[in-house]
């Protein structure tokens, strides 16, 4: 997996961003996160469909990172036991099936990202709290490779 | 009177909670003679003498059990699965770890 590019416009230079800063879900470009020249890390979560920005949170990556691991293990727990208390071995075989399709599903996915629909110009809707920045902040030439 | 085998699956523990829409199989002597539903019992006519007992759901089962049973009389069993650890990695290690040993039986005095 290669890494990811994003250029501010109303910001010199180009961030180059590790395979471990950004989230590729279903397909698309979900979530990236970057380390500013203060130390500070901002994380930004895209909606594709509109284009914009959703959130803009900064020093929140252990919240952050922890979230979806929290929730994929009770999840699988709710899956795989429920299954057992309902039907038994079989109904826990088949839990666990489905966690690990879901996982090769996901990683498959990562591994080859498309392209064309993490492209384009994404807006900042919310305003940057630390006022770095002004209001909007244009993010163009987002790509994965 | 007759010789009766009685498998009760009761809800005595947390582990009663496995399977609840399966049906127990009961084995004597290496033949399936019925089931037991969840939350029941269920009697069964045995020979007397000495009889290898043990249940079963899908591929996992609890250990034989030898059982001597004398003429005319009940012998109740209580079956019970593990109580399971609260982890995926419990639950499954018990399921493909050790099949033959996740159901248990005891026996009701």
């Amino acid at each position: 997996m290669g890494w990811l590019s994003v250029e501010f416009k109303n910001v010199n230079g180009r961030f180059r961003i590790s395979d471990s800063d950004y989230i590729i879900k279903d397909g698309y470009l979900h979530a990236f996160s970057t380390s500013w020249p203060d130390g500070t890390v901002s994380h930004f979560v895209l909606n594709p469909s509109d284009q914009k920005v959703a959130t803009w949170q900064t020093n929140l990556s252990k919240a952050v990172d922890a979230l979806p691991k929290f929730k994929f293990g009770v999840a699988s727990l709710v899956i795989v036991g429920g299954g057992l208390v309902i039907a038994g071995p079989a109904g826990a075989a088949a839990g666990a099936t489905g966690i690990f399709l879901k996982g090769m599903h996901d990683l498959w996915n990562n591994w080859h990202p498309h392209e064309t629909k993490v492209q384009g110009y994404y807006e900042l809707e919310t305003g940057d709290p630390s006022g770095n920045f002004k209001s909007p902040i244009r993010i163009s030439d987002i790509r994965a490779s | 009177m007759a010789t009766i085998l009685r498998i009760v699956r009761n809800l005595t523990s947390m582990g009663s909670f496995v399977g609840i829409a399966r049906q127990l199989q009961v084995f004597v002597d290496g033949s399936l003679v019925g089931t037991v539903s969840w939350n029941s019992s269920a009697d069964f006519a045995v020979h007397p003498g000495n009889r290898i007992i043990y249940v079963k759901m899908d591929w996992c089962s609890s250990r034989e059990m030898s059982v001597n049973f004398d003429k005319d009389e009940t012998v109740v069993l209580e079956c019970h699965a593990p109580s399971l650890s609260i982890s995926v990695t419990g639950i499954l290690g018990r399921i493909f770890g050790y099949p033959n040993d996740f159901f248990s039986l005891h026996r009701k005095h």
